[in-house]
């Protein structure tokens, strides 16, 4: 799953397209201005963004769970989460 | 009515903060210049003009001087004021004030114990500024560990590099 926050608030969660799947681009409202946001079979990644250093689009695509996107001037975070729903990773006896 | 002459060592002790301050502000620029290894991560150069001011200079002209390199820095690259800028000027002071401590109260401390403890620490402040200020998500200090991990790695260089300096300063001066 894709989070996507701007400062205290949780705007959207997505989930990372599986094979097959269409790609998912969307327009995030930050502080400064506005950030597009593209989901792909490459991950999550930033593809324009209103700052002025542009450090979120250079980083790049990310689909492992723990990979972020932050980009602080406009004060939106993009967090890849694991989508395990028991909290577990594994049970053993 | 004419001021007194300030003393000869005075005036070396001035001059000698100056060219420190010169060289962490160019080093400052060369940094963001740099490269990154992702855009948290720096080397931490000028951090260890910090340290090297710390030892030959005094508690007092370190802490000016990351103070006026992270100022003057800001202004060469263009982030005077700007979150960069914030996000620098916590990370530098605290590294600049907890080396200061670890320098003074640890007794026995090594450069590089002090550098590794400044290191840890700029880092730290830094992720508690953007979470604090910026981007009140938790989920931020997932990112910590491995970050932290480096700073270890780059305080211990910048930790051996500013033994051999400081050793060649105060055997030439």
């Amino acid at each position: 799953m894709v989070e996507i926050y701007h400062a205290q608030t949780l705007l959207a969660t997505y989930p990372l397209p599986q094979p097959g799947e269409a790609d998912h681009s969307l327009v995030v409202q930050g502080e400064l201005g506005e950030s597009v946001v593209l989901l792909n079979q490459d991950g999550v990644q930033m593809v324009s963004s209103a700052c002025s250093s542009q450090h979120c689009v250079l980083s790049g695509a990310h689909h492992h769970a723990g990979g972020m996107i932050a980009c602080v001037p406009n004060r939106i975070l993009i967090a890849v989460r694991g989508r395990s729903a028991s909290g577990f990773d594994a049970i053993v006896e | 009515m004419l001021m007194p002459r300030p003393s000869l060592p005075e005036l070396e002790e001035k001059i000698r903060w100056i060219a420190l301050l010169v060289l962490a502000i160019g080093l400052h620029v060369f940094e963001a210049a740099l490269p990154s290894l992702g855009p948290w991560f720096k080397p931490g150069l000028a951090n260890l003009v910090t340290l090297i001011a710390l030892v030959l200079l005094g508690p007092r002209a370190a802490l000016t001087l990351a103070i006026g390199r992270v100022v003057v820095g800001s202004f060469f690259i263009g982030t005077l004021f700007t979150p960069t800028f914030v996000i620098s000027m916590a990370g530098g002071l605290a590294a600049a004030v907890m080396m200061i401590a670890a320098w003074r109260y640890i007794p026995g401390i090594s450069l590089v114990g002090v550098s590794l403890l400044g290191a840890l620490v700029h880092m730290l402040a830094q992720f508690v500024t953007v979470e604090s200020l910026y981007i009140q998500q938790g989920v931020l200090y997932y990112a910590l560990p491995p970050l932290l991990l480096l700073s270890c790695i780059t305080g211990w260089i910048n930790g051996a590099l500013a033994r051999y300096i400081a050793a060649r300063l105060t055997h030439e001066i």
